[in-house]
Order: structure tokens, then C-alpha cells, then sequence
């Protein structure tokens, strides 16, 4: 088993559902209805399997630690509760320890994506919220 | 008066307010005559037919009626989600995927 269907037999175990469905516009999905939850994701909307895991990991943690929103959130409110599971998937998927290391060996963005297996703009969300934390 | 504007405005995904911007109303309006309270007027009724493209008499027909495709049990209290992506404002098109998920949510529960 790859480290996604590792991840979606996860979610499946944690009974959350998991659903591939081919959305318009949206690429994916936590959503909550009364007790139940499920993931939706469209994966042709997916630039490779980097982005898909990435997706499907930030989308778990929504589901995982409750974390939503409902349409009548302010954007603020919204932004706050992303910026959570940014926080967390940053956390798991670029621990600081080994990312300072990398950016110690002076490795650029595109390096440290492929060394940690995330995307580009996981490294980006990584330097930020670090950052934000003082911790670099 | 029972009419369909709630159940309309829910399945496309709009909140009062919304819809209120979208026809010209105040949310207080749109409140009003969702509950009964008041009746809109002919011009309005014919705002609302024209925006959710459906006949005066579906917007007032306290029925089951099948010109459109209506899915009456999404209630916007019911469902929570997260979208990925940076954070704004929906658009209407979203707004129309987030509820066809959820009706497959409902129907996979």
C-alpha cells in the first residue's frame, strides 16, 4: 500500500467517509452533516500524488480535531480556523526539526519538497507558520 | 402565507443576506416572508421567480411540486464544512458544488 491509500483506509477507520466525486470548481471537502463526516475530493483536479496526499491529509486533520466552519462564518473566522489545521498539517508533514536541518544544508524550496515528499507550497506554509511561531 | 423561498435559497447555498443583496431586499424582508410573517408583492414575487428561475406559482405552492429538481432536507443548520483553498467569499458556482456534495453526503448516509 502507498502512503495515500494508507491515509484513506485511516479516514475510513476513523469513520469519516471518503468520496470521489467530480466537483465543478471545488478540488475538496470536510464536511460535517449533524455527527457524520466525509471527505470529498475530486482527483483530477490534483497536480500530482505530492498534492493529493497533502489535500487528504489537511483534509482528515478538518475532520480529526472538529475543526469547521457554516455559511454564515465571517471570512475571518474561517481564515482563523484554516490557519489551525495549517498549523497541524505543517506540524506533521514538515516537522521543524527536520526542515531547519534542511534549510541549515542551505537546500531551496524545491529540494526540501522533494526531500520531505510535500508539495512547494507545503514548504511555503511551513516557512510561514514557523516563522509566525519564532521558531525560525 | 407557506411558500418555497427558504427551501429555494438553501439549495443554492445562499444566507439571507445574500440573497437579499442579490435582489435588492433586506434580510429582514427575505426573514419575513420566509416565516409568513409578510407577503411580497407581485414585483417581488416575480424578482424571486426570475432569480431562481422557477414560476411564481412554484415560489407560492406549498407543494411537491416537480418542475424543478428540488432535494427540500438540506436546512443550512444541518451541515458544517471546510473547503481547501485559500479563504473568500464563495462564489454561486461553489456554493452549487458544496450543496451537491452534500446531497450525496445525505444519500451515502
Amino acid at each position: 500500500m502507498n502512503r495515500i491509500e494508507i491515509l484513506i483506509d485511516k479516514i475510513i477507520n476513523n469513520d469519516i467517509k471518503y468520496i470521489e466525486y467530480d466537483t465543478k470548481l471545488i478540488t475538496a471537502a470536510a464536511i460535517k452533516i449533524n455527527k457524520n463526516k466525509a471527505i470529498i475530493v475530486n482527483k483530477n483536479k490534483f497536480k500530482d500524488s505530492k498534492d493529493f496526499y497533502v489535500t487528504l491529509s489537511h483534509e482528515f486533520l478538518h475532520c480529526n480535531h472538529d475543526v469547521f466552519y457554516n455559511m454564515e462564518d465571517s471570512i475571518q473566522t474561517r481564515k482563523r480556523r484554516e490557519y489551525k489545521i495549517d498549523k497541524l498539517m505543517v506540524q506533521e508533514l514538515v516537522p521543524l526539526n527536520e526542515f531547519k536541518k534542511l534549510l541549515k544544508y542551505g537546500l531551496n524550496k524545491y529540494e526540501i519538497s522533494e526531500e520531505m515528499d510535500v508539495t512547494e507550497e507545503s514548504v511555503d506554509l511551513a516557512f510561514k507558520i514557523y516563522k509566525n511561531m519564532g521558531e525560525l | 402565507m407557506t411558500n418555497n423561498i427558504r427551501k429555494l435559497r438553501q439549495l443554492k447555498g445562499l444566507t439571507q443576506q445574500e440573497l437579499a443583496d442579490k435582489l435588492g431586499l433586506s434580510k429582514f424582508n427575505i426573514s419575513d416572508y420566509e416565516i409568513g410573517r409578510t407577503e411580497p408583492d407581485i414585483q417581488t414575487l416575480k424578482k424571486f421567480a426570475d432569480f431562481f428561475e422557477v414560476s411564481i406559482d412554484y415560489i407560492l405552492k406549498n407543494s411537491n411540486s416537480k418542475d424543478i429538481p428540488i432535494e427540500p432536507d438540506i436546512e443550512m443548520d444541518d451541515f458544517q464544512f471546510a473547503l481547501y483553498g485559500e479563504v473568500k467569499d464563495l462564489t454561486d458556482e461553489q456554493k452549487q458544488d458544496l450543496m451537491d456534495m452534500i446531497k450525496i453526503i445525505k444519500r451515502k448516509n
